[in-house]
């Protein structure tokens, strides 16, 4: 038997927050650092330990290779009066904990954890990043390594779709990304800003028109309530299933393959995810995930 | 062919041979009879109450063992607006006495969900107490009820322990060592005498018997479980069971592969220190895949009872399957569903509609 286990497998580092942006009145984007100056390294999302309260899977969305690392968090207030846990336990949650938070605070994090959106297998494609509300959140973290390397890619989308237009959370990363015309940049609002029908994210899906399926990759990160129609508007471009990309989303309590709580048939979103190709999807039958 | 070394205990020494390994080993796990005729494993206060002739118990002992209901993982202290933490792994040494074969094969499931091989990624607390929990098994005698573990070849157990004792019905026992540890273990025995060879053939005979004694047999062959059940993904008969299926989670909490847990907050009082600790959970509640915006992954009754036998008969765990065939589930669930002989038999009868 092997005895080479991680003793501090479930024991979070602390990290101190740099930064804190408010991003609207509910999200809140924190800027972290380890008082080591470790960087993170790899992963799709980490693990906020709250004491008392709980812990939750948050995902990235810095760069890989930064020095910092960000998460941003959008606040749910528990329901009032009610608590779900037999414990005594203040009315919080952790994210409502985590924006309880002030600059220099200490928060403790676990990880990182999960397989990423792969960007460096995809050198020499068309990406487009198909995002829905909160999922801009993830969604940035490959958007800001391709930056990096913008070279190596050939047409870059930002599709993204998202309740009103103050509801853009990174509003001067995308206009930043607009205008230098880095990335094509194209938003769609389910209700505009003088109270009339917006449209979806699916409205916005045809500007990749022209790019050859071979070459295009797409990256699908939202709620999962977008993906059915996501797909049947991509079905006309073709595209092969190696291709195409979904952020999946479990709930999870250990992060580390143990808990079964995310588990969609033979995968654990943990750490066989939380990215899948739709090839992934169809060879492991994971008919669970979609 | 059995390459460990066998020896023979007489009937006698048993109780002695117990008493010795009380004195020597701080905790043993063994069957007793309960106060409703029923058996347990528990932790051994007097040899006298050891019962080798469990037919089954309802809970196994590998569950007792390596998740104990609120088994502390990680403590913390709040020092100057920063959190310490530190890990908790307080394994004990204890000697499992008369685990049945599926359990031990369930054992193996659990190996391989906790991560032995998985270097920096298993788990430290059950490789802690993998580390220092002895098994000595205990053929079955008489296939406990609503049992099928012969259909899984999980009736007997060629490795995973370390010493493996059957009953030779003429007042003695074979015992099979098969590790070092087990070795120190019979040690401690007041007499045991050298195997003939004769006595390898009576429990062959023996094994081979009550083999043949199973009360059930799954309608299924092993080699073409997987393809049945992935053909009968959307079969009429997972909605009509959640009709039937009352969410108790009986079913996951008497298995012995089943390892899905919980974390939980047990913060102290004044909020400045606590621990997070570790129990059962059940994808039998609906509450179990509740994510962010309260989507539920699986929302149905019937959704829930099909992953429950996806996951022991279709789901890679590293094993043949992670059903062991012990029967636990039968007659747990108050609803009488949850038998896996039952369901696959049912599954196959009913044409699937297209």
């Amino acid at each position: 038997m092997s005895n080479c286990a991680n003793q501090h497998l479930y024991v979070p580092r602390s990290a101190q927050i740099l930064a804190i942006e408010e991003l609207t009145d509910k999200e809140k984007r924190f800027v972290l650092k380890f008082d080591d100056g470790s960087k993170l390294g790899r992963g799709e999302f980490i693990a906020v330990y709250g004491p008392g309260i709980g812990e939750a899977p948050i995902s990235l969305c810095s760069s890989p290779s930064d020095e910092t690392f960000e998460i941003a968090v959008r606040r749910i207030d528990p329901p009032e009066g009610r608590h779900d846990e037999a414990y005594v336990q203040t009315l919080m949650n952790v994210t409502t904990y985590i924006h309880s938070k002030k600059v220099g605070d200490y928060l403790d994090i676990r990880g990182p954890f999960g397989r990423e959106f792969p960007v460096h297998e995809l050198k020499g494609k068309n990406i487009a990043v198909i995002v829905g509300g909160i999922g801009l959140f993830p969604g940035v973290r490959p958007l800001r390594e391709i930056a990096e390397m913008r070279e190596d890619f050939k047409r870059v989308f930002v599709l993204f779709g998202t309740r009103t237009p103050q509801e853009r959370y990174f509003p001067k990363l995308l206009d930043e990304w607009n205008e230098s015309k880095l990335f094509e940049v194209h938003e769609a609002y389910e209700r505009l800003a003088n109270g009339e029908r917006g449209g979806f994210v699916t409205g916005v899906i045809d500007t990749i028109e022209g790019c050859k399926p071979e070459e295009t990759a797409v990256y699908i990160v939202g709620p999962s309530v977008m993906f059915k129609p996501v797909m049947a508007s991509l079905a006309k471009y073709n595209l092969p299933d190696k291709n195409i990309y979904f952020s999946l989303e479990r709930q999870m309590r250990c992060c580390v393959g143990r808990c079964g709580h995310c588990r969609v048939n033979d995968s654990l979103v943990c750490v066989d995810g939380p990215v899948f190709s739709l090839q992934e999807i169809k060879e492991k039958h994971l008919w669970e995930a979609l | 062919m059995i390459k460990n070394t066998c020896y023979i205990l007489r009937r006698e020494v048993i109780p002695l041979w117990i008493k010795a390994l009380m004195r020597e080993n701080e905790e043993i796990l063994a069957p007793v009879a309960t106060e409703n005729g029923k058996f347990a494993f528990e932790h051994l206060k007097d040899a006298k109450d050891i019962r080798l002739d469990y037919p089954t118990t309802a809970l196994s002992p590998v569950q007792k063992v390596f998740m104990p209901a609120g088994e502390k993982v990680v403590s913390w202290t709040k020092e100057n607006g920063k959190t310490v933490f530190k890990p908790d792994i307080n394994a004990k040494p204890i000697v499992i006495f008369g685990m049945h074969p599926y359990d031990i094969h369930a054992l193996k499931v659990w190996d391989d969900v906790m991560g032995v091989e998985k270097g920096l990624l298993a788990d430290p607390a059950y490789l802690a107490q993998r580390a220092e929990t002895a098994v000595i098994g205990l053929d079955v005698l008489a296939p406990p009820p609503d049992s099928f573990c012969q259909s899984l070849g999980t009736h007997l157990a060629r490795d995973g322990f370390d010493i493996m004792l059957t009953d030779l019905r003429d007042g003695r026992y074979f015992a099979e060592v098969a590790t070092r540890r087990g070795i120190i273990l019979l040690y401690t025995a007041p007499h045991y005498e050298p195997v003939k060879a004769k006595d390898y053939l009576l429990r062959a005979g023996l094994r081979e018997k009550v083999a043949e004694q199973y009360p059930k047999t799954l309608p299924v062959p092993l080699s073409e479980l997987k393809s049945f059940l992935e053909s009968r993904v959307n079969h009429p008969y997972f909605d009509e069971v959640g009709k039937l299926c009352v969410g108790c989670a009986k079913c996951t909490i008497v298995c012995p592969t089943c390892t899905c847990c919980n974390i939980k907050e047990e913060p102290a009082l004044d909020g400045k220190n606590g621990s997070r600790v570790r129990e059962c959970d059940s994808c039998q509640l609906a509450c179990f895949t509740k994510q962010a915006g309260n989507v539920i992954a699986r929302k149905t009754p019937g959704a829930r009872f099909r992953h429950r036998v996806f996951d022991k008969f279709v789901y890679d765990h590293g094993y043949v399957t992670s059903c062991v065939g012990c029967g636990r589930c039968v007659s747990a669930c108050p609803a009488n569903i949850a038998d896996p002989v039952k369901t696959l038999t049912l599954l196959k009868e009913e044409v699937p509609h297209e």
